[in-house]
C-alpha cells in the first residue's frame, strides 16, 4: 500500500492544497500532523472527531494515520457527538480553529476499532454513520489509475467529510496531485475556480455538473481533463451536454456509496452500466447481481457496519443491497431510482429519477426535481420543478413541458403540477433533497 | 369563494387538463358528473382536479378523510366558503 506521508512530502514546497486564498504545502500538512500526533500520543488518544471542515485539518490528521492508527470521526454537529460516544466513546475533538478537546469519558475501542466513521448523505432520511477501515478506503482511491491522474489538480465539490470527497483526496496524494477548493461553493465559485487554477480534475454529483453548466452559460474549459460524476444516478442528457461542454474531458461516471465503497467506474459516456457486468467479477473481486429489481455488490471495499445501530444491509450470503432499482435495458444495466423514494399513484410505483431524466430530455430544461404529492382520490401523484434554460419563456415553456409529458409518460408517471423555479435546493452533500 | 365561482374554476382548470392533453374544451353545469363519460378525463385527471382546488383555494376538504363527490356541484360544495 503506498504512503500518504511519503506522497505529501515529496511535494515539499509545492502548494499542494489551495482553500479559497488559502495555500498549504504538502510539507505544511505533514508538520501540522506531526504536532496534532504529539497532542494525541501525549493525552492517549484514540477515537477522534473531527468537527472542522477545513480541509487542511483534515489532510494532517489523515497524514497521521499510517504512523500511529486512529479511529477518526468526521462530522460537525451534535448528531455526530452523540452517535459517535455511543458507539465507542471519544478521547478528543479537533476544532475548527486547530485546537484540542479532550473528553473525560474516554473510549473503549476494541482491537481493529481504527479506520473512519463517517455519515451518509442523509438523502432519505437520518444520516447514517458508517464505519470504514482504512484499507477498504485506500484501496477504493488505488483502484484508480494513479498514472493517468498524475499531476492532477482536482477541483473539491464535495463536502469534505463525505466519502466522496475522501476519495478525491486521497486520489489526489497518493497520484502526486493537488486540490482546490473555492471558499464559496456556489456554482459560480466553482466556474471562476475550473477557469482561474486550471483545472484538469472534477468530480460532483450530477445535480452539481448541470448547476455547473447553467453557470458556465456556454463558456469552454480547455484544462478540463477529466469529469467525473458520482452520488446519484446520472442520465444520458446530462452526460451527453458535458461532452459538449468538455469535449476534451474524459467522461466517467463512478458507482460508489458511503456503504459499498467505490463499486465500478463507467467511461463510455452511456448511461448505466454494460450488461455483461452481472455475475461475474468485474475487478478486484467485486460482483453484481439484481435481487428483486434492486442492484446487490459482493465487495470487500464495503463498510465494517453501522456504526449507529441500524440494521446492516447485508444479504446472508454476504452481499450488500443497495437500495438502488436497476432494470436491464438492451445492452445496458439502468439505473431507476432509489427504493426508498418510490411515489405511489394509485397502487402504481413511480421512481422520480426516471421522470427527472425524461425532464431533462426537453429541450428548454436544464434541471428538474420530481417530489410526491399527497392526493385524497389516488394516495399520490407526481408533482414536478424545473429550472429552465435562462433564454426560455417560462409561460410558454411550461405549457410545452406539459404536452410533451402527456404525450410521452404513462398517465400515472406524468407530473400533475409542474412549476418553474430558479434553482433546485440541493444538500450539503450537492444531491437533490 | 361562492359554489358557483367553484364551478367556473373547475371549468377553466379542467380545460385546462384537457387542453395538456391535447383534447378540446368541454363546457359544465353543476349537475355535469366528473366521472363516468361526460367529460373525457380519467381519475388521475381529476385528482389532478383536486390538486388544482386545493392549490386555488387553500383548502383542504379530505383533511380528516375522503369524501364523496359525483357531480361539479358536489365538488364545488366542498371548496367553497
Amino acid at each position: 500500500m503506498p504512503s500518504i506521508r511519503r506522497s505529501l512530502l515529496a511535494r515539499g514546497d509545492e502548494i499542494y492544497l489551495l482553500h479559497g486564498q488559502h495555500s498549504t504545502t504538502g510539507r505544511q500538512i505533514v508538520e501540522l500532523g506531526d504536532s496534532l500526533l504529539a497532542d494525541l500520543r501525549q493525552n492517549r488518544c484514540r477515537v477522534v472527531l473531527s468537527n472542522a471542515q477545513d480541509l487542511r485539518l483534515l489532510l494532517a490528521l489523515i497524514s497521521i494515520v499510517e504512523v500511529d492508527p486512529l479511529l477518526l470521526v468526521l462530522g460537525r454537529d451534535s448528531d455526530a457527538l452523540a452517535q459517535a460516544e455511543a458507539y465507542l466513546g471519544l478521547d478528543a475533538i479537533l476544532h475548527p480553529n486547530g485546537t484540542l478537546e479532550y473528553r473525560e469519558q474516554r473510549s473503549v475501542p476494541a482491537r481493529g476499532d481504527v479506520g473512519v466513521l463517517l455519515f451518509t448523505s442523509g438523502t432519505t432520511g437520518r444520516a447514517k454513520l458508517v464505519h470504514h477501515s482504512w484499507d477498504s478506503l485506500m484501496e477504493g482511491a488505488f483502484h484508480r489509475s494513479l498514472e493517468r491522474l498524475r499531476g492532477a489538480r482536482w477541483l473539491v465539490t464535495y463536502q469534505p467529510h463525505s466519502f466522496a470527497a475522501l476519495q478525491v483526496i486521497l486520489s489526489a496524494i497518493l497520484s502526486g496531485g493537488s486540490l482546490v477548493m473555492p471558499e464559496r461553493r456556489d456554482p459560480c465559485a466553482n466556474v471562476e475556480a475550473v477557469a482561474t487554477h486550471a483545472i484538469t480534475h472534477a468530480s460532483a454529483t450530477p445535480t452539481f455538473w448541470r448547476s455547473f453548466l447553467l453557470a458556465a452559460a456556454g463558456q469552454t474549459f480547455p484544462s478540463i481533463q477529466q469529469i467525473s460524476l458520482g452520488g446519484e444516478a446520472v442520465d444520458q442528457t446530462t452526460l451527453d451536454r458535458l461532452k459538449m461542454t468538455f469535449p476534451c474531458g474524459r467522461l466517467s461516471h463512478i458507482y460508489a456509496s458511503s456503504e459499498a465503497g467505490t463499486v465500478f467506474s463507467v467511461h463510455d459516456g452511456r448511461a448505466g452500466f454494460p450488461l455483461e457486468w452481472l455475475d461475474r467479477e468485474i475487478h478486484g473481486g467485486i460482483r453484481l447481481r439484481i435481487r428483486n429489481g434492486v442492484l446487490e455488490i459482493l465487495t470487500k471495499r464495503r463498510m465494517l457496519s453501522y456504526a449507529s445501530g441500524q440494521p446492516s444491509p447485508v444479504s446472508e450470503d454476504g452481499w450488500l443491497i443497495s437500495g438502488d432499482l436497476v432494470e436491464q435495458r438492451g445492452d445496458r444495466i439502468a439505473f431507476c431510482g432509489r427504493a426508498d423514494r418510490i411515489i405511489n399513484v394509485g397502487g402504481l410505483k413511480v421512481s422520480p429519477d426516471e421522470v427527472e431524466s425524461f425532464l431533462l430530455s426537453h429541450r428548454d430544461v436544464r434541471e428538474a426535481q420530481v417530489y410526491p404529492i399527497p392526493s385524497p382520490l389516488m394516495g399520490q401523484l407526481v408533482g414536478a420543478r424545473v429550472v429552465l434554460d435562462p433564454g426560455a419563456d417560462p409561460s410558454s415553456v411550461l405549457a410545452d413541458v406539459r404536452r410533451y409529458c402527456a404525450a410521452n409518460l404513462p398517465p400515472h408517471k406524468q407530473p400533475r403540477s409542474v412549476e418553474c423555479v430558479p434553482h433546485i435546493t440541493v444538500s450539503e452533500s450537492g444531491k437533490k433533497l | 369563494m361562492s359554489s358557483s365561482e367553484v364551478v367556473s374554476l373547475i371549468q377553466a382548470s379542467l380545460n385546462e387538463i384537457l387542453n395538456a392533453k391535447g383534447a378540446g374544451p368541454v363546457s359544465i353545469a353543476p349537475e355535469t358528473r366528473l366521472l363516468g363519460g361526460e367529460i373525457p378525463i380519467d381519475s388521475l385527471d381529476l385528482a389532478e382536479l383536486v390538486l388544482e382546488l386545493q392549490k386555488s383555494t387553500g383548502k383542504d376538504p379530505f383533511a380528516n378523510g375522503f369524501i364523496n363527490f359525483e357531480s361539479a356541484d358536489d365538488l364545488s360544495r366542498l371548496f367553497s366558503c
